[in-house]
Order: C-alpha cells, then sequence, then structure tokens
C-alpha cells in the first residue's frame, strides 16, 4: 500500500479524542423573542461549556420563572425549571448532592432579587460551588410589562402606570454586604466577548460565583441600560490584571477605571456611589471554602456493613441493657 | 415503721417542677431504669411554652409523666396514680388539666408550707386539702432542706433527691439507679456527680426512714430485645437505617429534635444535616439533592407544611422522589406549638394547588416512626413520588419501650432506585397502565434529561395541548392506583365484625386498642382499625366497614360534635372521617377533640360505651 | 425422482426446520432467562419485610421498571419489538411443513423476485435475532447498528445462517433445449443469488450429425457446465449413488448457488439409471466450491463405479464361446437405454478391421484407419455383435474425453490419492480456517470504515470545501481588531462598497439571519459574518442594520443599482456607515 500523505495518517491514525463542539450544547430551537439578549447568553454559555469541555450530562442548569428561566430547554445539558424565585436551593441541593457536578444557575432580576431575595442572600452566604446569572432587564416579561426591583424610579409599567414610587434596588451594593461573597461581576449582553470572559472566569471560580448581566428587553424595557449598552456614558468597564480582560474594541461601550477586585471597600463604594455601571469583576475571594466543601470534609465514609454495625451500636445505648 | 407494700401491675408517675428544677431529667433517669428493669413504657414530657418562664407558676411547669407496668404500654394511658412536685403551682397545673386520679398520691415539699408569702401558704394548704378530700393523699416532704444539708444551691439538686425518694417507693434497684445517674452526669465533672449521687442516696434513705408504703411494679415476662427512644429520636435513626444521606431542615417545633439528633451522629454515617435559610430553602434542598442522586429528606410542622407547599407540588409534577415527615402540632397557623394534634391530614393530601397525588403515611408508633422512613423512602424512589409521613407531638416526646427492629443490609445500602443510563432515554418513560417510570439522574445517566415544572411530555418537554396534559395528569394518578394494589388490607384489632368499629390513625391507635380491648373485655362487640396508609388507604375498606352496624374515627382534631344545636347539616367531621365518608360512602361518624394531649383510653371507652349504647 | 425428492424434502428440512427453531431459541432463550433471572435476583435479595406493602405485588408492578432500568428506552423498546416480531415468525415457521419453497418457473425476474422475497422475510428474522444477541450482550451500538442493520438484507448473512433457511428451489425446463436450459441456468446463476436449480435429466440428446459440424458444435452437458462458473455448488447424481439423498441435500443447504443435475430415467428399469452413471454418460459429479481453493479438492467423482479407471467393464460371454471383458460407453447406452437401435447394424462375426471399441478409443487418430469397433450388447441372455454409427463414436469419443477431463480435475488421475484424500479430510479445518480469515478481513474492514465515520474525517473531507471561506472570515476578524471599527480594506468594489460586521461584537441576537440567512450566517462561534452580500437586496441589509441590537452591521453600499426605492435605502443606510 502507499505512504498516507502525513495529513491523512494523523488523522487516519492518530487521531485526537472526540471534541465536543457548539453544537453538542444545543438543546431545543430557542423561543425567545427577535432581539433578546437571552440568545447571547445562550451563546456564551455554550461556547463556556465546550471552551471547558463539559460533559452535558454532568452539567446542570436550574432556572426559575420567567423568560430568563426557560434557559434549561435550549441548552443541552441536565435541566431543572423549577418555580419562581427557587433556583438557588435546588442549585444548593444539587451541589450538596454530587460536588462533581456543574451547576448553572440562572435567574432573572424578579425571580432573584424580588420573590427569592431570601435565597439570594443566603445563597451567597453558603458560598455553594455554583455559577449564578441573574439575566437583569428591569422588567418582569413573561407576565407582560410589571415592575421588577430593579425598575428604575419613575419608570411606567403595567402595575405603576404612573411611574415606579420607589428607587430601584441597587443589587451590587446588597451583594457586597453580605458575609462570605466570594465572587461577584457584572457584564452585560452587548458585550460578547466580556460576557464570555466573565462567565469563563466565573466558572473557574471555586464557590458561589454570581454574575449579574444587563440586557434590555426589546419589548418591555428597550430604554434599559442606556437602550443596551448605546449610552456609554452609563457604563465604565473595571480592569485589573486579576480581573477581566477588556478588548479594545469595547472602549465605545464605555469609559475604563482601575479597580482590584480584592478591594471590597473600593469595590462597596463603586457600587454604592452608583455614577455608572461598573462591567467587570467587582469582587472576588478565592480563598474562601465552599459550603459543600466544608460539609463534605466533614463526612466519614463507612461501607454499608460498617454503617450496620454503627447504626446497631447506637441503638444498643438505646436498648434498656445498655 | 412497718411498710405497707402494695404489687400493681402499672402505675402512672408524674414528676413536675418549674422549669429549670431537673424535674425531666429525674424523670428520664427513672423512665430508663424502668426500662432497665424490664417494664413496659410510655413517658411524656410535660414542656412550658417558654425556655425559662417566669418561677413558681402553672403556665412554668415542667416534668415528666411515666407509665410504666408490667406489659408491653402502648399509650400514656389515664390517670397519674402519683404525682411528685416540687410546689404547690406545678400541682395546680396538673390538676388544672385533670391529669390525676382522685386518689392520687402527692409528695410535695413541704417548704412551701413554712413561706414568708401567707398566701402561698394558705395556696399550699388549700390545695393539699382538696387531695385530700376527693380520695388522694398528700406526702409532704423536706426536699428542699434536706438537699441543702448535703449541697449549697437546692437547683438542681432536689430532683436526685426526689429520684432517690422514688427509687424507695418503687423498690428500684438502687445500683442501677445510681448507674443510670452516672450515665446521665457522664459529661459533667466529677465533684457534681458525687454530689448527685449523694442526694440520690439521700432521698432514698429519707424514704426508708419516713415513708411507710411502697409500690412494686414488676418487669415483663417476655424478653426479647427492646429498645426505649422518642418518635423524633426514631425517625432520625430509621432515616439512616433507610440509607438517607441528607436531612435538609428549618428548625420548628415540635420537629426539630429529628434533625438534631440526626446532627450529633450523621456525619459518622456519610450524611448530614443541613439547616436552610427557610422552610422554602429546605425543602426545596432536599428535592435538589433528591434529583441529583442523594437520598435526602426534609422534615417539619404545621406551618413549614404550609410554606412548603409549592415546593411539593414541584415534586409531584417532576417526579422526583422527596419524603417530607410532618411532625404535626396544634393549628392553624402557629396554634399550639408544643402540643398534640392531628390536624394535618387533609392538607396533606389535599393542600398543593393543582391536582397533586401524593403519598401519605402516618406513624401509630415509635417503632412505625423508625420502620416507616423505609417504607418512604422505597415508595418515593420506586414510584418517583412525594411521601409525606405523619407524625405528631404525642409520638415525637413520647419515650415508648418497644421491640428492636432489626436492621437491613439492603435497606441501610439501598442505592437510588430505577436510575438509567442509556443514551436516548426518556426523562418520562412512563410504563402505560402504571405510570411508573425509570428517571435519569445527573452526572449518572448518559442521556441528559430536562426537568420541567411546566407540564411535559414523556421526554420532559413542554407541552401545553389537551392529551399531554390528560396523559400526565393519568400517569401520576396511576401511580397511587398502584401503589393501592401493593397494601396489604388492613388487620382488625379485634373480631371480624361486631357492632362498632372504631377508625383511628397516627399516636391514637395504643390509646385506641386500649379502650376497645376494655370493651371487648365488658362483653361489647367492638374493634378497631388503624389506618397507617392515608393516601392511597388501603383496599378493602368498605367491605370491612359493612361487617359492622356502626363506624366512627377518634381523631385529634376538630369535628362539630352531632349534637352541637347550633350546626346545622353543615357539620363538620373530624379529617379522617371526612376521608372515609367520600371514600366508601358510608356513614362514618366521628369523635374528635382538639385538646392538646393525647387522648386517653378511659375517655375512648367513655365515648365508645355511649355510641354503643345509643344504638338500637 | 419426484416422488423421491418430495421424500428427501421432508426428512431433510424437517431438520433443517428444528436447526432453525433451535438457533431462534438460541437467542430468544437468553434474553427470556435474563428476564427470568432479574426477577429471581430480586427474590433473592428481598427487601426488609414491610408490614404495611405487600412485597409480591410490589414486585410484580416493579419488575418491567426494573428491568427497562437496566436497559435504555430504545433498547427496551427495541427488544420488545424484536421480541415480538422474533415470536411471529416462530410460530409461521412452526406451522408450516418443512420444505424448500419450490418454484416451477422459468422467468429470471420472477425468480429474482421471489428469492427476494424469500430471502428477506429470513434475513429479518436473522437480523432480529442478532440484535437480541447483540443487546443481550450490552453490545448494540446505535451509531453502528442502526444503519448496519437497518439495511441489512440477506447478502450479510452468514453461510451458517444461510444454511438454516429453506431454499428456494428452481425446477429446471429439461424439455426445452438444452441450450436454452444451460442459458438460463447461466443467468440464473451468475445473479449472485444462492439460487438452487434443479435440472432432472431425463434425455441425453444426440443430433445425427457427422464429421466437422459435429465436432464444433456446442455440446450442452449442464454438470460439466456447472463446474466453469467455479463458484456455484454442482451436483450431478443419478439416485443409485450412495448417500443420495445426504448429497442433495447437502446441495440445497449449500450457501452457494447450487446446480443439481439429476438423472431422471424415462422408465421404471432401474438398470437404465445405473446404466448412464457406468457408461460414463451420467458421471456422478460434485463440485462444492467451499471445499478448496483449486478444482482438485473442490470436485469429487469417487462416488463414480471405478473412478480411477476410464471404464467400467462388464464380461459378456461371446456368441461362438468363451467370454469377454467389454467396456460399458455410451454405444451400451444408446442401445440400452435411448433406444437408438438405428443407429447399430449387426455383425456376425468381428473380423481383423474390427477391434474392440474399448480398443478402438485407445488408439491414435491415425491407427483407427479402415477400423470399425463393435461392440457386444446383451439382450435376452444372449449376446450379440453391434457395429455402432459414426455419430454413436463419436458421442463414445466425447463422453470418454469429458470423463477424462473430469478425472484429469479430479485429481483421480494422479497417482496420490490418498494423499488427495487425506487432504479432503483435513478440509473441515482449512474450511474453518479460511472462513475466520474472511470474516477477520470482513470486519477489519467494517471496522476501518466505521472509525472513519465516528472520527468524522468524512465530514473533516467535507468541511475543507468551507476551509477558505473560513480563512477569509480570519482575516476579516484580524482586520477588525488591528484596526478598530475600520472596514475590511478587500475586494475591488472599493473598501466601503460592501457590506460588513463588527463579527467580534455579534451577540447571536438572531435578528439579522431571520431577515435573510442567504447573506447573514453564523460563523463556528455562532457570530454573524457575511456570507454573500449578494444573497439578496440591499433592503435586507438596510433593515438587518436597523434591527441589529449590537449596532454592528454596516450595509456598505447598493451592488444592485436597479433595485427598488434605491434612494430611500441608501439613506436609511447612511446611519449605519
Amino acid at each position: 500500500m502507499d505512504q498516507l500523505p502525513i495529513d491523512e495518517f494523523l488523522t487516519d491514525l492518530c487521531p485526537f479524542e472526540k471534541q465536543l463542539d457548539l453544537d453538542d450544547y444545543l438543546g431545543e430551537a430557542p423561543r425567545w423573542c427577535q432581539g433578546c439578549g437571552d440568545l447571547g447568553i445562550l451563546t456564551a454559555v455554550q461556547k463556556l461549556l465546550r471552551d471547558n469541555q463539559a460533559e452535558p450530562t454532568e452539567v446542570v442548569c436550574v432556572s426559575g420563572i420567567g423568560c430568563s428561566s426557560r434557559f434549561p430547554y435550549y441548552l443541552k445539558a441536565f435541566g431543572f425549571h423549577g418555580i419562581h424565585g427557587r433556583a438557588l436551593p435546588i442549585s444548593t441541593g444539587v451541589a450538596l448532592a454530587n460536588p462533581k457536578l456543574k451547576v448553572l444557575t440562572v435567574m432573572g432580576d424578579g425571580d432573584c432579587f424580588s420573590i427569592g431575595a431570601g435565597h439570594w442572600v443566603h445563597a451567597i452566604r453558603y458560598n455553594v460551588n455554583l455559577l449564578a446569572m441573574v439575566l437583569d432587564n428591569e422588567i418582569y416579561g413573561l407576565t407582560r410589562e410589571q415592575t421588577s426591583p430593579t425598575t428604575p424610579l419613575g419608570t411606567r409599567t403595567r402595575t405603576t402606570p404612573k411611574g415606579a414610587f420607589l428607587p430601584p434596588l441597587n443589587p451590587l451594593q446588597l451583594m457586597l454586604g453580605v458575609s462570605n461573597l466570594s465572587f461577584l461581576a457584572q457584564t452585560a449582553t452587548w458585550l460578547p466577548q466580556h460576557l464570555l470572559a466573565t462567565l469563563q472566569q466565573a466558572y473557574r471560580h471555586q464557590g458561589l460565583a454570581f454574575v449579574r448581566i444587563l440586557q434590555h428587553c426589546p419589548v418591555f424595557s428597550p430604554q434599559a441600560f442606556g437602550e443596551g449598552g448605546k449610552d456609554a456614558e452609563l457604563m465604565e468597564f473595571l480592569y485589573h490584571v486579576q480581573g477581566i480582560a477588556i478588548d479594545p474594541a469595547l472602549e465605545r461601550f464605555g469609559g475604563r477605571r482601575e479597580h482590584d477586585p480584592a478591594d471590597l471597600a473600593t469595590a462597596q463604594r463603586l457600587a454604592s456611589e452608583r455614577e455608572r455601571e461598573p462591567l467587570g469583576l467587582l469582587y472576588q475571594n478565592p480563598d474562601l471554602p465552599s459550603y459543600e466543601t466544608i460539609r463534605h470534609a466533614a463526612l466519614a465514609h463507612p461501607s454499608p456493613a460498617e454503617k450496620l454495625t454503627l447504626l446497631n451500636r447506637r441503638l444498643d445505648r438505646l436498648a434498656p441493657e445498655g | 415503721m412497718a411498710i405497707h407494700k402494695q404489687s400493681v401491675k402499672e402505675h402512672i408517675l408524674e414528676i413536675v417542677s418549674d422549669a429549670g428544677e431537673g424535674a425531666q431529667k429525674a424523670g428520664e433517669v427513672f423512665a430508663k431504669t424502668a426500662a432497665r428493669m424490664g417494664n413496659g413504657l410510655w413517658t411524656e414530657a410535660i414542656i412550658p411554652a417558654e425556655i425559662q418562664p417566669p418561677a413558681h407558676g402553672v403556665r412554668s411547669s415542667s416534668g415528666i409523666r411515666i407509665r410504666f407496668g408490667s406489659d408491653f404500654v402502648s399509650n400514656g394511658g389515664d390517670l397519674t396514680n402519683l404525682a411528685l412536685v416540687f410546689n404547690e403551682m406545678s400541682l395546680l397545673s396538673r390538676l388544672q388539666i385533670g391529669s390525676l386520679a382522685d386518689d392520687v398520691i402527692v409528695i410535695i415539699d413541704d417548704i412551701w408550707s413554712k413561706d414568708p408569702s401567707r398566701e402561698i401558704r394558705e395556696h399550699y394548704r388549700e390545695l393539699l386539702d382538696g387531695i385530700r378530700q376527693r380520695g388522694g393523699r398528700v406526702v409532704e416532704v423536706p426536699l428542699q432542706e434536706e438537699t441543702l444539708k448535703i449541697v449549697e444551691e437546692p437547683n438542681p439538686g432536689k430532683n436526685m433527691f426526689a429520684l432517690g425518694l422514688l427509687g424507695f417507693v418503687y423498690e428500684r434497684n438502687q445500683k442501677l439507679l445510681a448507674a443510670v445517674v452516672s450515665e446521665a452526669f457522664q459529661a459533667k465533672p466529677a465533684e457534681v456527680l458525687r454530689s448527685n449521687l449523694k442526694l440520690l442516696d439521700a432521698g432514698y434513705q429519707w424514704a426508708k426512714v419516713h415513708l411507710d408504703f411502697q409500690f412494686e411494679v414488676p418487669g415483663m415476662q417476655s424478653r426479647k430485645p427492646m429498645l426505649a427512644m422518642n418518635g423524633n429520636q426514631a425517625l432520625a435513626l430509621g432515616s439512616i437505617a433507610a440509607g438517607f444521606e441528607l436531612c435538609s431542615m428549618y428548625p420548628i417545633t415540635p420537629a426539630t429534635s429529628v434533625s438534631q439528633y440526626l446532627a450529633a451522629i450523621f456525619e459518622e454515617f456519610g450524611g448530614f444535616v443541613h439547616q436552610a435559610e427557610d422552610e422554602l430553602a429546605a425543602i426545596g434542598v432536599a428535592l435538589g439533592a433528591n434529583f441529583a442522586g442523594k437520598p435526602a429528606f426534609t422534615v417539619t410542622s404545621g406551618p413549614g407544611m404550609a410554606l412548603k407547599t409549592e415546593f411539593m407540588g414541584l415534586a409531584v409534577m417532576t417526579e422526583i422522589p422527596l419524603v417530607v415527615i410532618d411532625v404535626q402540632r396544634g393549628g392553624p397557623s402557629t396554634g399550639l406549638p408544643t402540643k398534640v394534634e392531628q390536624g394535618d391530614l387533609l392538607s396533606s393530601i389535599f393542600a398543593t394547588p393543582g391536582d397533586a397525588p401524593k403519598v401519605v403515611l402516618a406513624a401509630s408508633s415509635i417503632g412505625d416512626c423508625f420502620k416507616l422512613m423505609q417504607t418512604a423512602r422505597r415508595i418515593a424512589e420506586d414510584f418517583r413520588m412525594l411521601v409525606i409521613l405523619l407524625s405528631d407531638a404525642n409520638l415525637a416526646s413520647g419515650v415508648q419501650l418497644f421491640e428492636r427492629p432489626e436492621l437491613m443490609l439492603d435497606e441501610i445500602a439501598r442505592p437510588m432506585s430505577a436510575g438509567t443510563s442509556h443514551k436516548g432515554d426518556l426523562a418520562y418513560d412512563w410504563q402505560e397502565e402504571t405510570g411508573l417510570s425509570k428517571r435519569l439522574i445527573p452526572g449518572r445517566s448518559k442521556e441528559v434529561g430536562m426537568t420541567s415544572s411546566l407540564n411535559h411530555s414523556p421526554a420532559g418537554l413542554v407541552r401545553s395541548d389537551t392529551e399531554s396534559n390528560e396523559l400526565a395528569h393519568r400517569m401520576r394518578s396511576h401511580k397511587l392506583a398502584a401503589l393501592q394494589q401493593a397494601l396489604k388490607p388492613p388487620a382488625l384489632h379485634g373480631a371480624e365484625q361486631g357492632e362498632l368499629l372504631v377508625v383511628g390513625w397516627g399516636s391514637t391507635r395504643g390509646a385506641i386498642e386500649e379502650a376497645v380491648d376494655r370493651l371487648r373485655a365488658a362483653g361489647q362487640r367492638v374493634s378497631s382499625l388503624h389506618l397507617v396508609f392515608l393516601n392511597p388507604l388501603p383496599p378493602g375498606l368498605k367491605e370491612i366497614f359493612g361487617r359492622f352496624k356502626q363506624v366512627m374515627c377518634v381523631e385529634i382534631n376538630y369535628a362539630d360534635a352531632a349534637d352541637d344545636a347550633f350546626v346545622g347539616e353543615g357539620r363538620r367531621y373530624s379529617q379522617l372521617a371526612f376521608l372515609l365518608r367520600a371514600q366508601t360512602l358510608v356513614d362514618v361518624d366521628c369523635f374528635a377533640r382538639v385538646c392538646g394531649r393525647a387522648l386517653r383510653p378511659m375517655e375512648i371507652a367513655e365515648v365508645l360505651e355511649k355510641k354503643l349504647g345509643g344504638s338500637p | 425422482m419426484k416422488q423421491r425428492l418430495e421424500k428427501i424434502f421432508a426428512q431433510g428440512f424437517q431438520d433443517l426446520q428444528q436447526q432453525l427453531l433451535q438457533r431462534i431459541a438460541a437467542s430468544l432463550e437468553p434474553v427470556e432467562a435474563w428476564l427470568r433471572s432479574e426477577q429471581e435476583a430480586e427474590r433473592q435479595h428481598p427487601p426488609a419485610p414491610d408490614p404495611y406493602l405487600d412485597e409480591r405485588i410490589l414486585r410484580g408492578l416493579l419488575r418491567e421498571i426494573n428491568i427497562r432500568s437496566k436497559l435504555s428506552h430504545a433498547e427496551w423498546e427495541r427488544l420488545e419489538e424484536v421480541r415480538a416480531r422474533i415470536d411471529t415468525v416462530r410460530a409461521q415457521i412452526q406451522d408450516q411443513a418443512p420444505a424448500p419453497l419450490l418454484l416451477d418457473q422459468n422467468d429470471p425476474a420472477q425468480i429474482q423476485q421471489a428469492f427476494e422475497t424469500h430471502y428477506g422475510y429470513y434475513a429479518e428474522l436473522f437480523r432480529d435475532l442478532r440484535i437480541l444477541d447483540l443487546s443481550l450482550a450490552g453490545e448494540y451500538l446505535p451509531e453502528l447498528h442502526d444503519s448496519a442493520l437497518s439495511a441489512f438484507s440477506w447478502k450479510e448473512l452468514t453461510d451458517r445462517e444461510m444454511a438454516l433457511i429453506p431454499p428456494l428451489v428452481v425446477f429446471l425446463a429439461t424439455e426445452r433445449p438444452l441450450v436454452e436450459t444451460t442459458a438460463l441456468a447461466l443467468k440464473l446463476l451468475t445473479t449472485g443469488l444462492p439460487l438452487k436449480l434443479l435440472a432432472l435429466q431425463q434425455n441425453i440428446q444426440t443430433p445425427r450429425e457427422t464429421g466437422r459440424a459435429l465436432a464444433h458444435r456446442f455440446h450442452p452437458d449442464l454438470g460439466f457446465f456447472g463446474l466453469s462458473l467455479r463458484s456455484a455448488y454442482v451436483l450431478q447424481a443419478t439416485e443409485d449413488i450412495e448417500s443420495f439423498d445426504q448429497e442433495v441435500m447437502a446441495a440445497l443447504r449449500s450457501p452457494r448457488p447450487a446446480l443439481l443435475s439429476l438423472w431422471d430415467g424415462t422408465g421404471d428399469d432401474p438398470r437404465q439409471s445405473q446404466l448412464a452413471l457406468a457408461s460414463r454418460v451420467f458421471p456422478y459429479l460434485r463440485y462444492d466450491p467451499e471445499l478448496g481453493l483449486d478444482c482438485t479438492s473442490c470436485l469429487e467423482i469417487g462416488k463414480n463405479p471405478h473412478p480411477e479407471t476410464a471404464w467400467v467393464s462388464e464380461i459378456l460371454p461371446l456368441p461362438g464361446g468363451g467370454e469377454e471383458e467389454r467396456p460399458l460407453t455410451f454405444a451400451e447406452f444408446a442401445w440400452h437405454v435411448l433406444d437408438q437401435k438405428e443407429e447399430f447394424a449387426p455383425l456376425n462375426e468381428p473380423g481383423p478391421e474390427n477391434p474392440s471399441l474399448a480398443d478402438y478409443l485407445e488408439m491414435e487418430t491415425d491407427e483407427r484407419h479402415h477400423l470399425r469397433p463393435y461392440i457386444l450388447v446383451s439382450e435376452a441372455g444372449e449376446t450379440r455383435v453391434l457395429l455402432p454409427s459414426n455419430n454413436i463414436l463419436y458421442q463414445c469419443q466425447d463422453r470418454m474425453r469429458l470423463w477424462r477431463s473430469l478425472q484429469s480435475l479430479a485429481g483421480a488421475d494422479q497417482p496420490s490419492e490418498d494423499a488427495a484424500v487425506a487432504a479432503r479430510e483435513d478440509s473441515p479445518q482449512e474450511i474453518a480456517g479460511r472462513i475466520a480469515a474472511e470474516r477477520e478481513q470482513a470486519v477489519a474492514q467494517a471496522l476501518q470504515t466505521l472509525s472513519r465515520k465516528l472520527l468524522g474525517l468524512e465530514e473533516m473531507e467535507l468541511a475543507l470545501g468551507g476551509e477558505d471561506f473560513k480563512l477569509d472570515l480570519r482575516g476579516l476578524d484580524e482586520a477588525l481588531s488591528s484596526s478598530g471599527t475600520a472596514p475590511p480594506a478587500t475586494g475591488a468594489a472599493g473598501p466601503s462598497d460592501l457590506p460588513w460586521i463588527e463579527t467580534k461584537l455579534c451577540t447571536a441576537c438572531d435578528e439579522c439571519t431571520n431577515i435573510n440567512k442567504r447573506i447573514f450566517v453564523y460563523d463556528k462561534e455562532k457570530q454573524a459574518v457575511i456570507k454573500n452580500p449578494r444573497g439578496g437586496p440591499f433592503r435586507d441589509i438596510v433593515k438587518a442594520a436597523e434591527k441589529c441590537s449590537a449596532a454592528i452591521i454596516h450595509p456598505g453600499k447598493p451592488l444592485d443599482p436597479k433595485e427598488k426605492d434605491l434612494a430611500k435605502w441608501i439613506k436609511r443606510a447612511e446611519k449605519y456607515q
């Protein structure tokens, strides 16, 4: 037989292992509105998983209720479309049950900051190893245009036809005040590279990585966040060697500011002053142990027979003779 | 002094003090000693509503009620034969709830007779006179005085003196009593133990000199291996025996102690207790863990059940196995947190909005609490169902001596059942008739699956058409029908037919059966039936009911009295009666009380007698 | 002969049917045994007795689920479906009388169709049995077997499987001219279908011709003709040979196409068929291509009487007293069986010019000048001396040559006959070895094909076509990142004439691709690129630019100056340049 050309020889006789590509993460065809930022986030998450070669059967995507919570249907992975506001407890259970699973939690602003606010605060404190994303468009979409905790003061919605009565909740400020916070970043749907880079860093983080993703709803909140990033004055990229890389092409979307993600006090100030929406890594403490690490470290690993012996011994103490 | 010694088959003893004076501790040691001496046993804790209530008041009473005897004891029994009280307010609290027999022996600290307050002195006299008048006997003991001879502070300390005294009264083995005390003070400094043992002995010696009566309560003849524990402990240990690895909970009375017992020992078994931020998260974490392949349960009480309702609907819809323990307390709302009630039956079965078929079981004894954890887990996983296991405050804190269950390796090692690991598998591969299916588990299956709270197709994809919705509902419902087929028909207590059938559920079993036994001994044609499976109900009920002229439920929940003149045709029946009437179309009557405590055999017997007498 | 065959079929195919049913059971039983063992295993490891649950009923309910949980949904469905199909076929087989499928039909197209139907039925059965075996062994790989088995035909069957299928037997009409029969046989045997052709020979045609014409005439001889095909199993026999029934069955059960040429004498006289065999007119021959790589190994003529000699001799008393050993040739056959008495002339006394036919046939041509051989025939206990015609002589000569050729092909003329026999005795192992080697090769080939498929090499090759296109995009990317927002400087149309996208900033919102998929597509990273600026009207490009949620589409200039309302669209495009 003739000798094979080297390239054929390599591909025929020394093939690489099968690589997962974007198609391996395609779920159902998305049914979000055209122009919805969720589509871009889905793509970013698919790329994230592809880049990390995550087995779809070892990824669990948990969501609550709302437009963004349809996410798991469209991602090929284990999906759990739960109930309104409760994605974080379910995710916590999954992470506690099997720390080998990669848990992605997808919530909307109403889902996480309103009905699920209790879980939100405590999930940050528990610091379970998961990647939590809040897709914040400052409005309730699926129920059609009601005010959300992040809806700006004065915004007209169907439940506030004369304008929202209250100043919006500042989720970054709140999270930066929760003890045991280990990772907090903010990015936006109109910055696909920044979005992916942020998710990459969050994915690598051990502990609860919280990423707030700014977006506008083309139907109900087209004006949100400067019409979805069109006003560079409203945004400011945080850069640092430990932070998220900023492509020069992004400069037209906002200003720049150096920020050390280890500096909690500055992060708190940036978040509370709220002059511009900071984009990038606000805070990261890579040294905090995750909740399941703490809990699992304390566990013995008896065999079933040993368990039986141990339990019988426990019962012996409760026997009248014992 | 000549000692009058009386041999009795059983006795009910109460030790009651102000909270913090250690009556409970003394009672626990006494009960443990009784169990070791082979006595059948049932204890009830007397718990004040607050942690440190103001001393010397009826609401500050704390203690224990111990029924022990020469036979197996299935319930708390009737009225107290001997009450050792540390003060007259403790006595009053027991009188107020009608706990004491007319011929009760009251042993009381005489220090109150010398109290500087005239009011107290008079009240003390008054109460003791009352006891004597109704035929009781009062034994005044210098409890505090004698205690102070040994230790500087009377509290705690009086309790050990009292215990020693009771050791004499009931002819307890002194060495054994001392050994149990030593165990109880194991963790304390040696000098504490020493002084307690001194007090114990002093109490015994004092009684020997000053008391002229003794009771002999022989142990049981049969010496099968036994265990003494309360229902919450049984649930905790039963969960380990059933192979659970996670208890996700939020503190709530009277359920919390299940997780407390577990928290102390679970890790050595490879499991752990997760205290969640709220009731919703507690069930959510348990659900998520089961979803991801770790057997988990959650434990709560009425208000927690209300909060968990949405998650329970999610468990039903997603067919993720889940066991929820509801240790019932008085309701509605915050209700009577520490008291006994069986008020959650109907809400357990029906409260989830939308049609949400689930399994509801109720433990009828402490042994059940242990055993049903295994049953519940098996059903939850094999049928992919939500299983609610009902217990109540009576079982929760009542310590019973019961036959030691045999542990099975297969149960403790039971893997998450019906998992699957093949490419192309469906999330809900329903078997056409039974609705049963295996499930996909993340990290174990080779196929991914979508789990959705929305109505879904067998593939787990969202469907809103009529056909899919009807199919999914039918599949979920058929699992209940399938389970019903696998239930053993319930066994009757008493004859197979007769005049009156009493039907009960939960912790009332012992009291109902004792009442039935008494009436049967008196020639009455009455039997009883106790239901453990409440949804689905066991098969054959209608046929069994047909063999009796009358059927009546006895429960600890609310029912309008049949003779309540104000209530018209809208009489509200007790919860099981409501269920049985709907299921069997039999005119089931009911006797129900929301008395906040266990029903006594004698009050049940009285109701049944009336029912039998009133029948044509 | 037909009755004899019916008996053979009834007996031979009884066994075959049993073997086929056993084969079915061999696959079904392990599955059923496995299902039983699953239930057994449950029985052996009962859960703790439960006071409230009836374990027997509960296990009954869960049995199917438990078994199903060991299989995938697809596997379970496949198993159930396959089991049901096999059950049906098994019942049908049990109901049938054992026999091959007999076809009295000489239209090749119809025969072929009948064959496909018949073998298709069994091919499906064996495919199902294989699925069952693979599933049970846990070796069923959907990505490999689904497609392989969906296109499954009888061609994929193994020899062993083929041998279990009742064959399709075509009766060749022998009353038609042998040329036609041979032509039909050739046609059928070269279709590649393992058809069994059965010719019942009632006659040997002997055209009355002489000389050169005769010598050049095509002499159809069905059995010998079969040898020329080399890949077909050939049996030519009379029913007198030893174990005739087995011979017929072996031919019918060969995985090869087979040609059976059986002597079906005209009368009831058993001597006729004996004579056909003994006179080498209708010699026994069996050619089994399985037996070796050369003709000698495959060809068997040992069942002919005295296979090592030219003729079978008979000793006949001479008319004038004494006796003579004389060979049985075509001449005797022509006299006795064909009854061609007109081809013979009586001779009173053989003279010097009359050698015996046996001697004559051994002579060289030039020695035969002026000689007329005689033959002896025995009739009614009397021996007669006859002179055969030239035609008969020619036939005798021809038959002798044919027989000698057969001997030579079969190696029967070789002294080392024992060695040949010994070699043939070894042959089953050889066959096994050869078959194994062939299989191995086939498997290796299949695996190679499969691995290529699995590794996506084919797709890669397909994708190579798009490589250039991708390179273009890279160029675009580079241009973008180096020059910020500057358009790419490519193409003769001028830098800003062509529409372009800042692909890196695409949020994958589907707006542009929904407007026109011929212009806008996603690249491998799921970010939009312009596939073909001429893929649609300028209008679509402008609309896409307006809709783009990231505002990264730059429409450039219209490429088709004739487009409607162009001025309007150019104006609207300005904002996005």
